[in-house]
């Protein structure tokens, strides 16, 4: 159990800065996840916490003691590498025995907590095999239950799953959750995939350009994205340029029922294509968008529907009714978006969320 | 499927391939049967028989492994061979390290010098060092004046030092490349599980590499059992195999050389013991390198960098004497076999005034050779590796035999079989091209093979498809894309051809001498200048050759290896 506090950490690559202050403050036994687009940082951030590079400047603690400076041998926190790391020269049990040959821990209490942990990874059976002989998700498992035998403080992971086939990502991820918590250690995970992001995270960080843009649970990621990069990163969203004027949001010629208690000046309002509704509602507060059926998409359990306004495009993620089921290309339509779902956002090149 | 259709004219493709190929596939088995398998039979078969008699008799092998004189010889060779390969390990191994792992200042230098070394001719370490620290060399006396008396550089130490120098930097550039291809991961892994640098590179690092250390490694060990001239200069009183093997063959000559060939059987049991044990060991650690997330060099600090660069820098200088040395005694004028005390070109005057046909008698038989072993490696690599036949993969694996074969056996078996009408080559020089082909066509076979698995047969395919016979796509299509690796295996070719003396000594005569042999007598003689003149047009030659690969190769160092 442990608190990890980042601040103002930098660190860049010979003149390409990669981290811009970043400040995290990961509560103790959290599953905290950084997600975000490639380069945007977060092997860079993952790998200052471990050691294996030096950031320029700013502190790393963890339970209040300052380790920006130790060496990566010194550290105490576990780490699972994306591309497994599983010692190739060594057994499964001696990979996991590493880390506790290194602390010195007697033979017999090695045995015991290898085979232990061994049997909480569902690996005991395979002890003696070579890491050749094992599947990728058995890599990933020896890789796990390395970093987990040593009863690191702090569990990094980075893009632990991404090398697995997407059945077996969900199986593992379920897995590691459980042990996460089982364990209750601290643990920073990478990830640039959302959907696993928001199912196993107590916390979510999400990076771009080197910059922690929001941190908040999975929910408030989704529903409040703090500026315009969240909104469209995380999830599919709708953009549309509109202006609050006398205290109400305008978009094309319509104008919300509903006051704001906002300055005046243009701003981007964002809505889900969930949230988006086909056809009109009477006596709701909403904005109706006349325009034609760019395309329907069948997509399994929705029905995706792209409509041109214009305002702009509009994509509406409708149940398959036999009505929706049956639009054309070119057909008219209507799209309803409620005020109430949507978001406000400054105009500007990566607006912040208007309260 | 009906028998008419219409890839008729496509099936007479296939079989216009298969007889070509087949005709290669005949002549390239005729070749390895005639220069390889028939002369080593002929010393398998000549070591069994009574030298007065003819019978057959086991009392060759019987004497040569019991009696005092030849045991020992047999004792000295895996003395010098384990120390060779230990020096070799020992300075080549922390090169590696140092130089895959740190900035360190100089590293084009310090490659190019381990090739250079690599490439120099074999007994010039020998020679320069005896000019160094011989009885009467240049360091000896320095220090004698000042009252020291230094150990004597003759026998077995002199011996691992020279071979130390000469073959570490087999082990140097193949764990180099073995250490730039470890995924950083493990290393990283290692240090997170708390095991500092140090540890984990005895745990992690030297295991993941030790494929490639122990190729070099058995590489340094098999060259130094097979080396003729370094202990036969440095050696003094000190046998080995190849020097007892070389004496007897010489005392023998007329006779039937029962014993030589007996010494000779057990040198190349030696070798394959060493290849066999190495596969065997290696059979069981395969780690595939990485392409991505590779380490990352580190950067020098403080005491620790000093130590590095000096060990570094000093192994350049050590690997450089001979060359420089060797350069630089040419240049002293020379009055008969005396130095005189000046700088002059006296030395290179007498290469070109008394032997000129020498120099012109190595390149031509080095040109020959080369052309040769260039020709038949391409067409050999294509069976390899394009025909997967059961065949062309004995073949392949046959051809591995001269890795093992020291070059005095070779050449007693070539003594052996082609000594009599209808092929009678002793004293000729087809007889030096056609052993040095053999000897080195492995290298050709196995460079050429590398840059064709890197071509897709697709390409070739195409041309066929589009109606080009099978032997004119492989000229026209293939051919030209290896063309720069052919070249390199070229240049490597010819810069072993050129410096072949263990073989040639045995078969050459006056009329067939070439450069490395008549530096050998030279040494002997105490010709000193002479040696170094022609030593230095070898190491010249050599040399461009380097520069011409360097040019040429993707990998500058690794094409060496
Ligand atoms: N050794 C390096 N030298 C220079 N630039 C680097 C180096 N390593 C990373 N970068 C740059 O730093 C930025 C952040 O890299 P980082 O590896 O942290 O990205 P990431 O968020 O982990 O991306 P991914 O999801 O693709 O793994 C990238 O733009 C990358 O190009
Ligand atoms: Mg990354």
């Amino acid at each position: 159990m442990a608190r990890v506090k980042i601040e103002n950490l930098k660190k860049s690559y010979s003149d390409f800065v990669a981290l811009k202050n970043i400040s995290l403050d990961i509560a103790s036994g959290a599953f905290f996840t950084l997600l975000g687009p490639s380069g945007c940082g977060k092997t860079t951030l993952l790998r200052a916490i471990a050691g294996f590079h030096r950031q320029d400047s700013g502190s790393i603690q963890v339970d209040g003691e300052s380790i920006g400076d130790k060496p990566a041998h010194l550290r105490d926190v576990g780490m699972v590498f994306q591309d497994y790391a599983v010692f190739p020269h060594l057994s499964v049990f001696d990979n996991v025995a590493f880390g506790l040959r290194q602390r010195k821990v007697s033979s017999a209490e090695l045995k015991q907590r290898v085979g232990e942990i061994l049997e909480i990874v569902q690996l005991a059976p395979l002890a003696d095999r070579m890491p050749h002989q094992l599947s990728g998700g058995q890599q990933q498992r020896v890789g796990l239950a390395r970093a987990l035998v040593i009863r690191p403080k702090v569990l990094l992971m980075d893009e632990p799953l991404s090398n697995l086939d997407a059945k077996l990502r969900v199986e593992l991820r379920r897995d590691i959750r459980a042990l996460q918590q089982e364990f209750g250690i601290t643990t920073i995970y990478v990830t640039h995939d959302q959907e696993e992001a928001l199912a196993i995270s107590d916390e979510v960080c999400v990076m771009y350009g080197g910059v922690a843009q929001q941190v908040a649970s999975p929910w408030d990621i989704y529903s409040r994205a703090g500026n315009l990069f969240v909104a469209s990163f995380v999830g599919s969203n709708n953009r549309l340029k509109g202006a609050l004027a006398n205290g109400r949001l305008a978009i094309g010629e319509q104008a919300s029922e509903r006051p704001f208690n906002l300055p005046d000046g243009p701003v981007i309002a964002t809505i889900r294509p969930e949230k988006v509704r086909l056809g009109r509602d009477a006596g709701e507060d909403a904005f109706s968008l006349k325009g034609t059926v760019r395309h329907a998409m069948f997509i399994g359990r929705e029905l995706e529907v792209s409509i041109a306004t214009q305002d702009g495009v509009v994509d509406a993620l409708v149940k398959p009714e036999a009505r929706a089921v049956a639009l054309k290309p070119g057909d008219p339509i209507e799209a309803s978006l409620p005020v109430a779902d949507l978001m406000l956002y400054d105009d500007a090149e990566n607006g912040r969320l208007l309260a | 499927m009906s028998e008419a259709t219409p890839s008729a004219p496509l099936r007479r493709n296939r079989l216009a391939s298969l007889s070509f190929w087949d005709a290669v596939f005949a002549l390239c088995v005729l070749i390895v049967c005639v220069l390889l398998i028939l002369p080593l039979t002929k010393v398998l078969y000549v070591g069994f028989l009574d030298p007065e008699t003819g019978a057959f008799t086991l009392n060759n092998y019987i004497e040569v492994l019991t009696r005092r004189y030849y045991v020992g010889a047999l004792q000295n060779t895996l003395l010098v061979g384990a120390g060779g390969m230990l020096g070799a390990c020992l300075i080549g191994v922390p090169l590696a390290y140092f130089v895959a792992r740190y900035h360190v200042t100089g590293r084009n230098l310090i490659s190019t010098v381990a090739v250079l070394a690599l490439v120099s001719p074999p007994f010039i370490g020998a020679y320069s060092w005896i000019l160094l620290l011989g009885n009467n060399g240049a360091i000896t006396r320095a220090f004698r004046d000042l009252g020291v008396h230094l150990p004597s550089i003759y026998g077995t130490a002199g011996i691992i030092l020279v071979f130390s120098l000469k073959f570490f930097p087999f082990v140097y550039l193949m764990t180099e490349g073995a250490l730039r291809a470890i995924n950083r991961s493990y290393e990283e892994a290692a240090a997170n599980l708390g095991c500092s640098p140090v540890k984990s590179f005895f745990a992690i690092t030297l295991p993941l590499v030790f494929p490639a250390v122990s190729s070099g490694a058995i590489l340094a060990f098999v060259l130094s059992i097979a080396d003729f001239g370094t202990p036969a200069i440095i050696g003094r009183n000190f046998r080995t195999l190849s020097t007892i093997a070389y004496n007897q063959y010489t005392a023998e000559m007329g006779g039937t050389p029962s014993t030589a060939v007996a010494i000779s059987m057990v040198m190349i049991a030696i070798s394959m013991a060493a290849v066999f044990l190495q596969r065997f060991i290696l059979a069981k650690r395969r780690y595939a390198g990485s392409f991505t997330n590779l380490p990352i060099k580190k950067p020098l600090h403080g005491l620790f960098g000093a130590g590095v660069h000096a060990f570094c820098y000093l192994v350049v200088v050590l690997a450089a004497v001979p060359m420089v040395v060797v350069f630089y005694t040419s240049i002293l004028a020379t009055n008969g076999p005396v130095f005189t005390g000046e700088f002059g070109f006296s030395s290179y005057a007498r290469v070109w005034n008394e032997l000129p046909n020498v120099v012109g008698n190595s390149f031509l038989f080095a040109t020959a050779a080369v052309a040769m072993i260039t020709l038949a490696s391409a067409f050999i690599s294509y069976l390899v590796v394009r025909r997967e036949t059961l065949a062309a993969s004995v073949l392949d694996s046959v051809l591995m035999v001269p890795y093992v074969v020291p070059g005095v056996v070779m050449a007693i078996g070539f003594a052996l079989t082609f000594n009599r009408a209808p092929v009678d080559l002793i004293g000729t020089a087809f007889i030096i091209i056609l052993i040095v082909f053999i000897r080195r066509l492995p290298y050709g076979v196995r460079s050429t093979s590398s840059i064709l698995r890197q071509i897709k047969p697709s390409i070739e395919e195409a041309a066929v498809n589009l109606g080009s016979p099978p032997a004119k796509a492989f000229l026209k299509v293939t051919v030209p894309i290896m063309l720069p690796g052919i070249i390199v295996g070229a240049m490597m070719s010819f810069i072993t051809a050129i410096n072949e003396l263990s073989s040639t000594l045995l078969l050459y005569t006056g009329s067939t001498a070439t450069m490395p042999i008549k530096i050998y007598s030279a040494v002997l003689d105490g010709e000193f200048g002479l040696a170094a003149a022609l030593s230095t047009i070898l190491l010249v030659s050599s040399g461009i050759c380097v520069f011409i690969v360097f040019r040429l190769s993707e990998s500058r160092e690794g094409a060496f290896v």
